[in-house]
């Protein structure tokens, strides 16, 4: 996944917010990227941009050797199924289906696993050890259960890149380092994943960490980072 | 290419329905919508059957009056003419008279050519003959059938002052045949007799009677204006028994449609701001879909299916309830002779309407709606 020239901002009380300004980022299998920034930095639209989600003003956003600003409608369907998977602090679960069919809807699209379809969900879930929940519904779990059922969601269509937005944000200190170590894991083996924070505890796990600043990514030294913040 | 199976789509449906408040407002609001719309539909449909068969069937509308008296040669080339079935004389459309066996009848002429039974002394009778003057007032239990009667010799007499038993006209007549009155628009108490006959009883009732009124009898509405023109050229003045305003119904056709219009419009409106209003909140769910590489189609589907349920729900409470008000109404309407001319009923065209303010409506405006929000570039998750 790749970010080249790209460019992003919003007009507001008839002022230019840059939220990407001449972006360029390469972002690689097996990796932990982390991304942080403050409030309004356009940490959630970079993250939508990635996902496919919102759309670059100018620049161009390469995904598996596809440039996206040459995709239809039906083609970026397909790469979102294909190639994201989603992961965002407020979980968005539907609140009238259980666990397991909430992470059911996301391979409904997905042809390639209809036969294994139970199978996968129930190992996703064993995974994430959250199989013993999965006739229970969000408002029956834990918020560390919830963001679980969310990555099991995210995960189940086995998408190269996990995008994941302020995952954390709304855990306790346990289930956050639970989630964490998820993510961590995954990058581990060949996910891509790429999380955008404002809380700097979670550098430890990454492999990459940027600050998206006024409208630039820029790299930050990891080892500067981790003795300044850790 | 992304396609969601029909058996996941009802599979998702099932899990995902719900059937609280809100539902059942929109099912009430439809039932309600579409209940009106039903009754309006009827009332339209009654109105212009009643018109069309006034203006098409009743015996007046096919009748001209013609002035002054048609010459004997005249007479003889008009009936060559395939449309005049009958020219007669005639002064008066009717005369209320009193029989022995029966109330006051109502007595008026008929053309033998539509009536094949009709010779001199004969009177054909409704086959829910009510012989009563005031049919205002009469119900169901005034009814007699008319076949019962068929056979039977009734003696009439007319009086031209009330209770002159010494001046008054009688002749003896033989109920030859029954007919649906309601067919040719005319009140249960009318029974038709020959022209000759009941030009009898004129003779009787004006013997210094100088009318040389002539009644001219058409085959069908339509081809009025043709055998109008026809008179013209032989010289002579005509005009129907029932002159059909049909500027008015036009003036009144029009009226329907544009109400009929505005009120679709207004449903569209209602519909449109129920369904939006709902999806409005189920923004994030719609676009969480999105996210997951659902294609557009796909999430309409999902709530298009959502509402179809409840469309077709609020169709069928909508139908049944239909029948049961036409079951209503048409049981005290059959207590009243007055209304039976008039009647109501429930027709495919009725249906095919609802189905387009209960399907296609909702279909079109969740369409509309979901492509909106997912086309929205600024996504908030």
């Amino acid at each position: 996944m790749e970010l080249k020239k790209a460019q992003k901002s919003f007009w507001k009380n008839g002022k230019e917010i840059k939220i990407l300004d001449d972006v360029n980022i390469s972002f690689e299998k097996n990796k932990f990227y982390l991304i942080i920034g403050e409030s309004g930095a356009g940490k959630s639209t970079l993250i939508n941009i990635l996902g496919l989600l919102d759309k670059l003003d100018a620049g161009d956003l390469i995904i598996s050797s596809k440039n996206v600003n040459n995709l239809n409608d039906k083609e970026l369907s397909l790469m979102r199924l294909k190639e994201i998977g989603l992961i965002f602090q407020d979980y968005y679960l539907n609140p009238r289906l259980n666990a397991k069919d909430n992470i059911l809807i996301a391979t409904l699209i997905n042809k390639d696993i209809k036969e294994q379809r139970e199978e996968l969900i129930e190992k996703k879930m064993a995974y994430l050890q959250i199989l013993d929940r999965k006739n229970h519904y969000p408002h029956e779990l834990s918020g560390g259960e919830r963001q679980r059922v969310c990555i099991a969601r995210a995960l189940i269509n086995e998408p190269n890149y996990i995008l994941a937005d302020e995952p954390t944000g709304a855990l306790d200190e346990v289930n956050a380092k639970k989630v964490m170590e998820i993510l961590k894991k995954l990058s581990e083996n060949g996910k891509s994943v790429i999380m955008v924070t404002h809380d700097y505890r979670n550098c430890i796990y990454a492999d990459e960490i940027y600050r998206l600043n006024h409208g630039k990514l820029v790299k930050e030294n990891k080892n500067d980072f981790l003795k300044k913040y850790s | 290419m992304i396609i969601m199976a029909f058996k996941d789509l009802l599979m998702l449906y099932k899990k995902n329905r719900q059937f609280k408040q809100r539902q059942i407002f929109f099912l009430i609001i439809m039932v309600v919508i579409l209940l009106l719309s039903s009754i309006i539909i009827s009332l339209n449909d009654s109105i212009f059957n009643y018109i069309n068969n006034l203006t098409r069937n009743s015996l007046d509308a096919r009748t001209l009056s013609v002035f002054p008296a048609p010459s004997e040669t005249d007479i003889e080339k008009l009936k060559e003419n395939k449309h005049i079935l009958s020219i007669n004389k005639q002064s008066v459309t009717s005369f209320l008279v009193h029989s022995d066996k029966f109330e006051d009848i109502i007595i008026r002429p008929a053309n033998s050519t539509m009536f094949n039974n009709l010779t001199n002394n004969s009177l054909i009778c409704p086959k829910e003959f009510v012989p009563k003057y005031n049919m205002s007032e009469i119900t169901k239990k005034d009814i007699i059938n008319g076949k019962e009667i068929i056979d039977t010799n009734i003696k009439i007499s007319l009086s031209k002052k009330a209770n002159d038993i010494y001046n008054s006209y009688e002749k003896e007549f033989k109920i030859v045949d029954t007919y649906d009155n309601y067919k040719y628009m005319l009140d249960n108490n009318v029974c038709l007799t020959s022209y000759e006959d009941f030009n009898d009883i004129y003779n009787f009732y004006y013997p210094d009677s100088n009318s040389e009124t002539y009644r001219l009898f058409v085959d069908d509405v339509k081809n009025i204006d043709e055998v109008s023109h026809l008179l013209d050229d032989f010289g002579y003045v005509s005009s129907p028994l029932l002159e059909v305003n049909y500027a008015s119904i036009i003036f009144l056709l029009i009226i329907t449609i544009v109400i009929f219009i505005i009120f679709t419009i207004l449903i569209y409106i209602l519909i449109k701001f129920n369904i939006k209003k709902e999806l409005n909140k189920k923004e994030e769910e719609i676009l969480l879909y999105k996210s997951m590489g659902y294609e557009k189609r796909d999430i309409i589907k999902i709530y298009t299916i959502e509402y179809l349920v409840l469309c077709l729900i609020a169709l069928g409470i909508t139908y049944f309830l239909s029948i049961i008000i036409l079951i209503i109404i048409n049981t005290i309407k059959s207590n009243y002779m007055s209304f039976k001319m008039f009647s109501i009923k429930y027709d495919f065209k009725e249906i095919i309407v609802l189905f387009v303010i209960g399907i296609i409506y909702p279909s079109i405006i969740i369409k509309q709606k979901i492509k909106k929000i997912i086309e929205k570039r600024k996504i908030i998750l």
